[in-house]
């Protein structure tokens, strides 16, 4: 009998142990979580309404509650809000994370960020991450991971490996490896810009949107025409990514739309960056918000669209669709695009708030389409709300974006998981710069020196370097196969390749090579992030040499607290590539 | 009499109990089914990959059912048949079901002392947080999910000789746990072998695991037909072999 009330003990003592292991929240390991705060007298945006004069209590990561004034212990910070708004973290319903982009978004209380393709090797951990309440300086992910587009076709220009699509049997399994990969939902590209790439035909559009459902992800379209856009939409996607601007939305499509229960999500800020309508690059001058960016959210604000005659004339219809759209009751989200050209992490998920507004939302409305009806559309619990209960992300600005939408820049606080994160870009301290021979073609310092061509970017150039008495000899071809093709040589500030280093007191750069048939370029790699976009100058001809010299100081862009590397390098046209660094000087 | 005490008195429980003492008093199988699943979860899952505590709980701890559930089985009933016990028992009035069943629940319990034991670990070292109804789902899922492999190790008991069959499972055991994810997660492996792992039936253990836990929401129910074909196929080659044995 002994061993029978044995099992039985054990059975108990294993169910006693499974509940008490620890939940999100209630860690009986790690220091119990200091976030405990209340606001007062603020005004509150809860994700559908406003609330005057509330009271927001944030306990443990978590809204608490949401009401009258209430009595708490003593200890407990009270925070005033008066004058303020309180506004859940924002979502950027269209974005792409690489590098420090998370931690760009959330310094601008924007903290979830719904990415439409990028390297999926971030996406498990950071499912881990989203589930947890513990304190985080970024904003969480979500992501469709690779994208679907076809061989050649948009989206395969960027040096990540896409798996490309070429028939529709091939899209059950393709689909079945992003859900293993991590992707939430599928992201399908429909773009034959004009006839001009490869693009997906309807037939496969049509599988993959069956294959995404059939794993219960929702299925969204990247598509920039009428045409190419109902193809979506009767493939029966869930979602665009992009408002289509090449002609108005006819009644028609409205009608479908609504019938599908199609969601938008217009990203009107990258496409009038991209038209030239709009100028990211303001930001920088914001008096609250430019002095907070970061040196790669400024290079991609900064990064010029194609502002044509074209552009002018479509911009206006981008507006008109959006307010067609919204009006007739489809679902808008608002979504930036970052870091694409004229945006940048978080600061334009504010930028397109005002957008909206321009083409006809509310404030509240715009508000709603960054908070709750992303949450809703995407399924994303516990954000995008200020109820009892929700994530305690969270935005505290100053004044009333209710009346004045671009309130939303004022920010004051942001606390991701109930935890207040610093608002200023700080950038990671770096060692100062070990050599201090200023002639960089000395026999010491000719080992930092490096052959380099866009194969690197998944270009096809080549390039290959001889050490001469002379200087630095640089052979190979240029052949077209990337964005923008390179060969030539670099050299490299730190020990390790592209490792960033402090250049201290050195101010100006200069360079000379012998060569014939440019152009020549040199690229100057800096910025905390190893992959920010480096400065690009022309060489200027004199004769059969190209040089160069620079003030450091004159580059705005330039870090010189985090320099990398620079590279002279042979651009443009496909040719045969030769030529000689005969200086290069750093003082 | 009490109820304990009629419970007690009743075969079926005496035969349960037997089972559960049989492996208990046999260290050869409590000790490493127990540790090697909890120590591979430490050396991989917590001290070489972090980060990755909850999914490699996931995966390991289904490395530890399929262990308890294939040495309890596999190897027992293949020496039991061996040793004449089994046809004995035949002989004896004794319920061959209670049997089988107080096999399985031994291998159920041993299975869930790992498995707590592990999101213990998962817990204190991996910083594994889920919500209550996410970590009894785990525990239940997995627990289940011993039936499938309790029947393959029956089937091997029976068909295979007690010579042969430690080796076997041996072969299957630790090749099947890593062809199915259960050490590297499968989005790691090359892609023929990621193939290979959807074909098998750990891999879609460690499927649902992963769904109920949140590490990877995924198609649930696919894993979960696919376990129940297992759980057929391998009921009938049990069966075949049961009727092998008793034909001798």
């Amino acid at each position: 009998m002994k061993h029978l009330i044995l099992i039985f003990v054990l059975i108990a003592t294993l169910a006693i142990l499974t509940l008490l292991l620890p939940t999100p929240g209630a860690s009986s390991e790690s220091p119990p979580v200091v976030s405990h705060f209340a606001i007062d007298n603020v005004r509150v945006f809860d994700g559908h309404q406003v609330i005057e004069n509330a009271t927001v209590i944030v306990q443990d990561g978590q809204v608490r509650s949401v009401g009258d004034n209430e009595t708490l212990s003593a200890g407990v910070e009270r925070i005033d809000g008066s004058g303020k708004t309180l506004l859940p973290g924002l979502i950027d319903g269209h974005a792409h994370s690489f590098g420090d982009s998370r931690i760009d978004a959330a310094r601008f209380g924007v903290t979830s960020l719904l990415d439409m393709f990028t390297a999926p090797e971030q996406l498990l951990p950071a499912r881990q991450q989203r589930t947890s309440l513990d304190r985080s300086t970024q904003a969480d992910l979500f992501s469709a991971g690779i994208l679907a587009t076809a061989p050649g076709g948009h989206g395969t220009q960027y040096g990540l490996d896409v798996p490309t699509l070429d028939q529709p049997d091939e899209t059950a399994d393709w689909v079945a490896e992003r859900i293993a990969e991590g992707s939430d939902y599928i992201k399908i590209v429909v773009e034959p810009l004009g006839g001009r790439l490869p693009t997906l035909n309807a037939e496969i559009v049509a599988a993959l949107v069956e294959a995404a459902h059939a794993h219960g992800v929702l299925a969204l379209a990247h598509a920039s025409t009428l045409e190419d856009a109902t193809m979506a939409l009767n493939a029966g996607v869930d979602g665009l990514v992009h408002i289509f601007q090449d002609q108005p939305v006819p009644e028609a499509f409205i009608a479908q739309a609504l019938e599908s229960g199609l969601f938008v999500v217009p990203t009107t800020v990258v496409l009038g960056s991209m038209l030239g309508a709009v100028d990211g690059s303001t930001w920088l001058e914001h008096d609250h918000l430019g002095p907070r960016l970061s040196p790669v959210q400024r290079q991609s604000l900064t990064q010029p669209g194609w502002a044509t005659s074209l552009g002018q004339q479509r911009w206006p219809l981008v507006l008109a669709n959006i307010q067609a759209l919204h009006q007739a009751g489809v679902p808008i989200i608002a979504g930036s695009d970052a870091p694409n050209p004229g945006t940048g992490h978080g600061i334009s998920v504010h930028h397109e708030l005002q957008l909206l507004v321009e083409a006809g939302l509310t404030p509240i409305e715009a508000l709603m389409a960054a908070t709750s009806v992303p949450a809703q559309r995407f399924s994303l619990e516990g954000r995008g709300c200020i109820k009892p209960g929700c994530r305690a992300d969270l935005l505290l600005v100053s004044g009333n974006p209710i009346a004045d939408i671009e309130a939303t820049g004022a920010i004051e606080r942001v606390w991701k998981n109930g935890q207040e994160i610093e608002l200023a870009y700080i950038a990671p301290p770096t060692e100062a710069i070990g050599r201090d021979e200023h002639d960089l073609l000395a026999p010491d310092e000719r080992q930092y020196w490096q052959a380099a061509s866009d194969q690197f970017m998944g270009g096809k150039s080549t390039a290959s370097m001889e050490n001469r008495e002379s200087g630095v000899l640089v052979q190979g071809q240029l052949l077209t196969g990337s964005f923008s093709p390179y060969s030539g040589a670099m050299w490299m500030a730190g020990s390790g390749a592209m490792e960033a280093v402090d250049l201290a007191d050195r101010q100006h750069l200069s360079v000379r090579i012998k060569g014939d048939g440019g152009p020549f370029q040199l690229m100057i790699f800096s910025g905390a992030s190893p992959g920010a976009m480096p400065v690009m100058l022309d060489l200027v001809q004199d004769d059969a040499e190209y040089g160069l010299d620079v003030e450091l100081a004159d580059l705005a862009l330039l870090e010189p607290g985090h320099f990398r590397a620079f590279g002279i390098f042979a651009t443009g046209q496909p040719r045969d590539v030769e030529f000689e660094i005969v200086e290069a000087r750093l003082e | 009499m009490s109820l304990a005490q009629s419970i007690y008195r009743n075969p079926h429980w005496q035969l349960v109990q037997s089972q559960w003492l049989n492996l208990v008093r046999l260290p050869s199988y409590s000790l490493p089914t127990l540790l090697f699943p909890l120590m591979f979860y430490s050396f991989f899952g917590l001290v070489m990959i972090p980060g990755q505590s909850l999914w490699l709980l996931c995966t390991f701890a289904t490395f530890g059912v399929l262990g308890t559930a294939l040495f309890a089985f596999g190897v027992g009933v293949a020496s039991e048949r061996a040793q004449g016990w089994l046809l004995l028992l035949r002989a004896s009035p004794a319920p061959v079901n209670a049997i089988l069943a107080g096999k399985a629940i031994s291998a159920m319990l041993f299975a869930a002392i790992t498995i707590v034991a592990m999101s213990w670990l998962a817990a204190l070292f991996g910083d594994v947080r889920l919500p209550i109804g996410a970590w009894v789902s785990l525990v239940l899922v997995l627990v289940a999910g011993t039936l499938p492999f309790c029947l393959l190790g029956l089937a091997i008991g029976l068909w295979l000789s007690p010579n042969a069959a430690p080796a076997v499972i041996n072969l299957i055991y630790l090749p099947l746990g890593f062809l199915s994810g259960l050490w590297i997660p499968v989005p790691a492996l090359p892609d023929a072998l990621q193939t290979l792992a959807t074909w098998l039936p750990p891999y879609h253990l460690a499927g649902l695991a992963l769904h109920v836990t949140g590490a990877l929401p995924g198609p649930w129910l696919v894993h979960l037909l696919v376990l129940l074909l297992y759980t057929l196929i391998f009921g009938f080659l049990a069966a075949l072999g049961w009727r092998h044995f008793t034909g001798n």
